[in-house]
């Protein structure tokens, strides 16, 4: 079992190991939290690790027409859109579907996605999401292996000058 | 908010150990230890049990045996004299065999939600052996001895939250006298200092007196791991200072001071001032910084006549005169008027703990957000962060034992990998960029690196303590700095800097034993009573 703080964490780090933006690692712990939180498809954001294409959009009436780009960049722009009036988008892929949809009902946006088109249907508050929870050792040690390539490997001067203390304390 | 004002923090009554201890008075808690299986060496296990707010917990104490060359107080280490659980509910004989299985492995264990609070401690060998030695020999510690060291065990890890799978706060953040921020994990090592005392007591084979129990805080090492969180949770820190400061804005306007508090005043001054005689540390930057306020304090003190007292809104003279003196003293000034006015005040911490987290609005206009950095972020865009000085540090995790760390960029490899706490810097870079027209979604669909940076300036435009206005990579930034301010929230004291990245504290020095709630509130700046 997992803490979704835990998961949250992961993922936010796993994104920033993986390549993505700050603030994009930033919203994909959070959805990370409100998937496994709510019995959603973890999955999705193991996916969007692997894929760092730069988004295109065309901002048209009403709509947001995606060209381009990798789902844990597009996602949160078509969040945006949504909060900005939009209230249809069309995606580049089905791929990107997922994601979008997890990123939308985080946000409290209820949409019906068929094929590349999304609508919106509803705005209501996400639902809480509940821990802890069982995922699959899989995505975990996937998203580790993401966060490790953050980490800085140790020297004589990390282990004593970087953290700035001694080593025994029998004081 | 400055890094130098925030490390010069005291505890005050609203730091989150003063709250849990008014809360648990209020609710009459009883600690009950039914559990004390010990060896006569002192390893074995305890469990220590309270109910509160209508909800029963226990701590599991562990206490093991360990080789001298293993006592670190650094994350680093792998095994502790003792392991801590704090347990939501009453285990049962199975959970503490599991606990006492798990919980000396710490982080290389997993928990359960069951486990709200990890935790750790090390003894203070030296004043741990004099106090058994001593109750041994049927005689009481050396008062001098336990005013130097000031607790019998430092606690070098206390982790809450979801970590290695123990709950998420969120679990018990709506139970009564758990809403506040950290107030598991205070509740946590206050039960841990009481441990501590039963331990001594238990090896040496005698009673501690209480002044001496009183006397025997419980110490903490802290590192760089609590340096980010200040930054990485803006919407708690502007909290915590909100209500600092709304706290300062309410006694700054009292009219007049009864008799009884000038009084109250004049004992804390004088109070104040022992406690400063019996701060002592090596630190030569920090003694200098403790030798300038026992200078400056007698000077402050005498300001204090009656008649100044006695004038109208006195609490905002003070304050407004405390500028003359160096910002250590000012911010002792500040705690210190604080301490008289619980009535007007403590209500405030209600308002500490957030559920928020910082929001992005991408329709506000890219004009808007313009002004918003001119406005705001004056500071972090004009520093020129291609100067060597102005990005000298770059913080990181080590791979070795997963620890943020600092290095310098220009000497040591893995600038590359750097946690991005360079807050100003992505601002400026935001800066730079930022389209005159459209609103902030459009452009962060061009720009979406810089989603991080537009959510830090929105974010600081409607929480004014939400950002350190500092440069967390330039040369001069002293983590310690961060540490001193969050752990004065905390409550700590004593504040004993190793380094500029590493310190010990003492917390629960003073407080109330597990038997003296009824006297629970009087104990800011302890001074040693034996």
């Amino acid at each position: 079992m997992r803490a979704l703080s835990e998961i949250g964490a992961m993922v936010h780090k796993a994104a920033l190991g993986a390549g993505l933006p700050l603030g994009q690692a930033e919203d994909l712990g959070r959805v990370a939290i409100y998937l496994a939180g709510t019995g959603g498809d973890v999955d999705v954001i193991s996916a969007a690790l692997k894929d760092h294409t730069a988004p295109q959009v065309v901002w048209e009436d009403q709509k947001l027409r995606v060209t381009a780009g990798a789902p844990g960049l597009v996602a949160p722009i078509i969040v945006d859109a949504f909060a900005m009036g939009i209230t249809r988008a069309e995606l580049a892929g089905a791929t990107q579907a997922g994601l979008v949809r997890a990123f939308l009902a985080a946000a409290g946006y209820d949409v019906i996605i068929d094929g590349k088109a999304v609508s919106l249907n509803a705005k209501m508050p996400p639902d809480t999401p509940g821990g802890p929870v069982a995922i699959a050792e899989s995505i975990w040690t996937g998203g580790a292996a993401f966060a490790a390539k953050t980490y800085v490997p140790a020297s004589a001067a990390s282990r004593l000058a970087g953290a700035g203390a001694g080593l025994t304390d029998n004081d | 908010m400055r890094l130098r004002r925030m490390g010069a923090a005291f505890p005050t009554r609203l730091s989150f150990l003063r709250t849990l201890m008014r809360a648990l008075a209020a609710d009459h808690v009883q600690v009950q230890r039914p559990i004390w299986d010990m060896d006569a060496a002192g390893f074995g296990h305890a469990v220590y049990t309270l109910r509160f707010g209508g909800y029963d917990y226990a701590l599991v104490a562990v206490s093991s045996e360990l080789a001298p060359q293993m006592r670190t107080d650094r994350v680093i280490a792998s095994a502790w004299d003792t392991s801590y659980v704090l347990y939501d509910g009453i285990p049962d004989a199975s959970e503490i065999s599991r606990i006492i299985a798990m919980a000396p492995q710490q982080e290389a264990a997993r928990f359960t939600a069951r486990d709200l609070v990890l935790s750790r401690a090390n003894k203070s060998v030296r004043l741990f052996d004099h106090v058994v030695a001593a109750l041994r020999a049927g005689e009481q510690p050396d008062p001098e001895k336990i005013r130097k060291t000031g607790y019998l065990m430092r606690t070098t890890a206390v982790y809450g939250n979801g970590k290695f799978g123990i709950a998420d706060r969120a679990c018990i953040a709506d139970r009564p006298g758990m809403g506040g921020p950290f107030m598991a994990e205070m509740l946590t090592v206050w039960l841990i200092r009481g441990f501590t005392h039963d331990l001594a007591e238990h090896v040496g084979g005698a009673r501690l007196s209480r002044a001496a129990k009183r006397q025997l805080g419980i110490g903490n090492a802290t590192g760089l791991g609590m340096a980010p969180f200040l930054v990485n949770h803006p919407l708690l820190l502007d909290a915590w200072m909100q209500v600092r400061e709304t706290a300062l804005a309410r006694v700054r306007a009292i009219p007049s001071l009864e008799t009884e508090q000038i009084e109250t005043i004049y004992r804390l001054v004088a109070r104040t001032a022992q406690h400063l005689v019996e701060w002592n540390v090596p630190d030569p930057i920090a003694a200098l910084r403790i030798e300038t306020m026992r200078r400056e304090w007698p000077e402050f003190a005498a300001t204090l006549t009656p008649d100044a007292l006695m004038a109208a809104t006195p609490i905002d003279q003070i304050i407004t005169s405390s500028a003359r003196w160096s910002v250590d003293t000012q911010e002792l000034v500040a705690a210190l008027v604080l301490e008289p006015f619980g009535e007007l005040i403590d209500g405030l911490t209600e308002c500490m703990a957030t559920p928020f987290i910082p929001e992005l609005d991408p329709a506000m206009a890219c004009a808007d957000l313009r002004a918003c950095i001119d406005r705001e972020w004056t500071w972090a865009c004009a520093i020129d962060y291609d100067q060597p000085d102005d990005c000298a540090q770059f913080w990181y995790v080590s791979e070795e034992k997963l620890e943020p760390r600092l290095g310098h960029r220009q000497t040591e490899p893995g600038a590359e990998l750097e946690t991005p706490l360079d807050i100003g810097r992505q601002v400026k870079a935001l800066a730079v960029d930022l389209a005159l027209d459209g609103p902030v979604g459009q452009f962060l669909a061009d720009y979406p690196q810089h989603r991080a940076a537009v959510r830090r300036v929105q974010t600081l435009a409607r929480h004014p303590y939400a950002e350190i206005r500092d440069n967390l990579i330039g040369v001069d930034c002293l983590p310690i700095d961060l540490l001193r301010c969050k752990l004065a929230f905390f409550g700590a004291a004593k504040f004993d800097p190793k380094s500029d990245r590493w310190t010990r504290i003492t917390l629960a020095q003073g407080a109330p034993l597990f038997d003296e709630l009824e006297n629970a509130d009087d104990w800011w700046l302890p001074v040693a009573l034996i």
